[in-house]
């Protein structure tokens, strides 16, 4: 399947597809992060030097409520 | 949709940086070593910038698992992201060439990314050694022959433009995207605008989707060409025909007694027109 290049940049300026929120965070650091009237993604991405895990995190804003072009 | 060259590289950022991408790069890490000492796409690219510390022979290895990659599994943008990101100057330099002969940087990425997927698809390229510098020329060869070959049948459309009668130029049907700013048509609209070529001008619904994503919406026939699967030359030639029909339907390019077009429609040779006209009492004429 052909990538198309439109879709792919297109995608990157959606703000109802999922972007990363730089950085990688620990389970309690999570509070500081979430904000109300968003969506987000949690995926597990290895661990720091003290064995605890590492997340990274992933915001879009919801489809039904975004905001018209 | 017309993008900057930034949008583009923020694209490809994009899709390092997707939900699942590193599940993606950490199931590649295994099967190739070479990834080995590096923890996210983000670190490979860094590496792969940074020339002073590798010899090419490493960098070598690392795009033959990156073209390994792509050819093997179905997240073929982020391996195509990966592959760009990480040769960022390679693109550049075939950049700063291609896009003094396009209107827009749009179609310059257009014409760099089809080329990018054109040598990621060829394995025998990836096997020699000095593949970034080998890519940077062969991107570069064939984005300019694609857009030489766009030239040319630029140039063919103008003349048969400029052989039309005034009214005819006019039509909307028959102008090449504008390399201005688009108006930005809501997906009912096209395809309104496409049925009624199909309707009025007898296009297959294929030949009037093409028109109007082309000439009316702005998409480049590369990327058309792309999201159908088949290849630029071949749109391209199709969409020549489709304009070709559309003119020759148009009701006002028909002169006051008959054209070739109408002459063809009755099952004659173009060979034939000569004769005919010479020949006022031909039932073809009445």
């Amino acid at each position: 399947m052909p990538v198309n290049l439109n879709d792919l940049v297109k995608r990157a300026a959606d703000p109802t597809e999922y972007h990363r929120i730089p950085g990688l965070y620990r389970r309690w650091e999570l509070e500081q992060i979430i904000e109300p009237n968003f969506e987000y993604y949690v995926e597990e991405h290895g661990r720091d030097e003290a064995g605890v895990d590492l997340y990274s995190i992933y915001k879009r804003v919801p489809k039904d409520i975004a905001p018209p072009r | 949709m017309h993008y900057q060259w930034r949008d583009f590289r923020n694209g490809l950022m994009n899709e390092l940086n997707r939900p699942h991408a590193c599940g993606v790069f950490q199931a590649a890490r295994v099967k190739h070593p070479c990834f080995g000492p590096f923890e996210s796409p983000g670190s490979l690219v860094a590496w792969m910038l940074d020339y002073s510390t590798h010899p090419r022979e490493d960098e070598d290895a690392a795009l033959r698992a990156i073209q390994s990659s792509y050819e093997a599994g179905d997240e073929k943008a982020f391996w195509m992201a990966l592959t760009a990101l990480g040769l960022w100057p390679v693109l550049e330099w075939v950049f700063c060439r291609v896009r003094p002969r396009c209107e827009t940087d749009h179609e310059a990425a257009s014409e760099i990314w089809a080329a990018l997927e054109g040598c990621l698809t060829d394995e025998a390229f990836w096997l020699e050694a000095r593949i970034a510098k080998r890519l940077m020329l062969k991107l570069w060869c064939k984005a300019a022959r694609s857009l030489q070959a766009e030239s040319i049948e630029a140039r063919r459309l103008e003349k048969l433009t400029a052989a039309l009668p005034d009214s005819d130029q006019n039509s909307p049907f028959l102008c090449e995207p504008s390399s201005g700013e688009e108006p930005e048509y809501d997906s009912g609209e096209l395809k309104d605008l496409a049925s009624s070529l199909t309707c009025t001008f007898r296009l297959s619904e294929a030949d009037a989707d093409l028109v109007v994503r082309h000439a009316v919406a702005g998409d480049s026939l590369a990327d058309l060409a792309r999201e159908r699967g088949v290849s630029h030359s071949m749109l391209r030639q199709r969409y020549s025909r489709a304009i070709r029909r559309l003119r020759e339907t148009l009701p006002n390019s028909a002169g006051p007694d008959v054209t070739l077009s109408a002459l063809r429609e009755l099952g004659m040779r173009k060979n034939e027109a000569g004769a005919v006209s010479e020949a006022p009492n031909s039932p073809f004429l009445n």
